[in-house]
């Protein structure tokens, strides 16, 4: 022992940090800066998303909740009566305004609850059921007479599907 | 000589990190990395808290480089975090109860493989101080790498650890004696004072 201790200290060699010490470091930056970036901008994109899919309910209430008549139960006297051309019309422009409702929705979540999940698919199956029907009613005679009324009910059911399946996408933001 | 002295980075990388460019934040851990982990390893006696306390201190320095102004050096301030790092890490509980110093030692001799009959003395002395400076007390191993190493005075030891200016000066006598003791050195060498 030559050198007094102090001086000794001062010459111990440098360690060496482990190899992948800054690819650590990096990965847990780069997750900390997309953090505060989420913290940043999500009260703006759940404000948005909240916005537009109360937009979407809103007009699904004005165009299925004003618009559609009473249901009413379809009785042969009243399958025999030609519906007017333009409630055909009207009947088939909420149809169709509602499934762009419906596509504008955000995607079903993986993990639903499971009253909303069977309620949808019963909805989602009766309208299969009525598609059917309407393209069956058109290759066959009389059968027609009955469209309006399927397509009474297919807007009602349309309109329903969009409830909850906005119902579903509000649960699922949480 | 601590090892942050003379080291630093350009002025450009310096910018572009505080812009928070991550390539100029990898060349910052390219300039400290050793020196922060050493640093670490020495006052905390375990590489494997190093390792963390090297990754707590760059992070720290990523998050806060923005904030950071030029009046002092950059080694400065980056030793001062990890400093403040290793500090938290020896005053918490869990440490309290920890066994110190269970892998300097070996981690030391990987990182070194002598040459020489010569070099092979040196390493062997290195490793008897290393082993020395594992078996101080926290305090007084803390206050002789900050004191002898880094060049900190007493009242800048003081105040980073909460303690007073004599305090500081006692356990670094203190640490003086015990590693001549265990070394085997009989003479007493060295100046324990510093202005300051």
């Amino acid at each position: 022992m030559n050198a007094p201790v102090e001086q000794q200290l001062r010459q111990l060699p440098e360690l060496d940090p482990p190899v992948d010490a800054w690819q650590r470091v990096r990965r847990v930056a780069r997750r900390e800066r997309w953090h505060a970036r989420w913290r940043q901008f999500w009260p703006l994109v759940v404000a948005g998303g909240l916005t537009a899919t109360a937009a979407v309910l809103v007009m699904a209430i004005v165009l299925v909740g004003a618009r559609e008549p009473a249901v009413v139960a379809p009785s042969p006297e009243w399958i025999r009566v030609q519906a007017p051309a333009p409630e055909l019309d009207r009947l088939q422009a909420q149809s169709r305004a509602l499934e762009t409702m419906l596509r504008g929705l955000p995607r079903r979540p993986e993990l639903m609850r499971a009253e909303n999940a069977a309620a949808i698919t019963s909805l989602e199956d009766r309208i299969a059921e009525l598609d059917w029907a309407l393209s069956r009613s058109r290759a066959r005679a009389g059968v027609a007479d009955a469209e309006p009324a399927m397509w009474r009910e297919r807007v009602g059911l349309m309109g329903q599907l969009v409830r909850a399946r906005y119902t579903e996408a509000g649960v699922a933001a949480y | 000589m601590s090892g942050f002295a003379n080291k630093s980075v350009p002025r450009d990388v310096l910018d572009r990190a505080q812009r928070g460019d991550m390539r100029a934040h990898a060349e910052i851990f390219r300039a400290f990395s050793r020196p922060v982990y050493t640093l670490a390893a020495r006052m905390t006696g375990s590489t494997a808290v190093a390792d963390d306390i090297l990754q707590e201190t760059f992070l720290e320095v990523i998050r806060s480089l923005g904030q950071f102004r030029a009046e002092a050096s950059l080694a400065t301030w980056v030793r001062r975090i990890a400093v403040s790092k290793s500090l938290m890490h020896l005053r918490s509980a869990w440490q309290r109860r920890a066994t110190l110093f269970r892998d300097l030692g070996e981690a030391e001799a990987t990182a070194i493989e002598p040459a020489t009959p010569g070099e092979a003395r040196a390493v062997q002395l290195n490793m008897d101080l290393e082993r020395a400076l594992a078996r101080l007390p926290d305090v007084s191993r803390v206050v002789v790498l900050l004191y002898d190493v880094e060049g900190y005075s007493h009242a800048e030891i003081a105040r980073q650890m909460g303690m007073s200016v004599s305090f500081s000066k006692s356990q670094l006598s203190r640490a003086h004696a015990r590693l001549r003791e265990m070394l085997g050195e009989q003479r007493a060498g060295g100046s324990d004072e510093r202005a300051g």
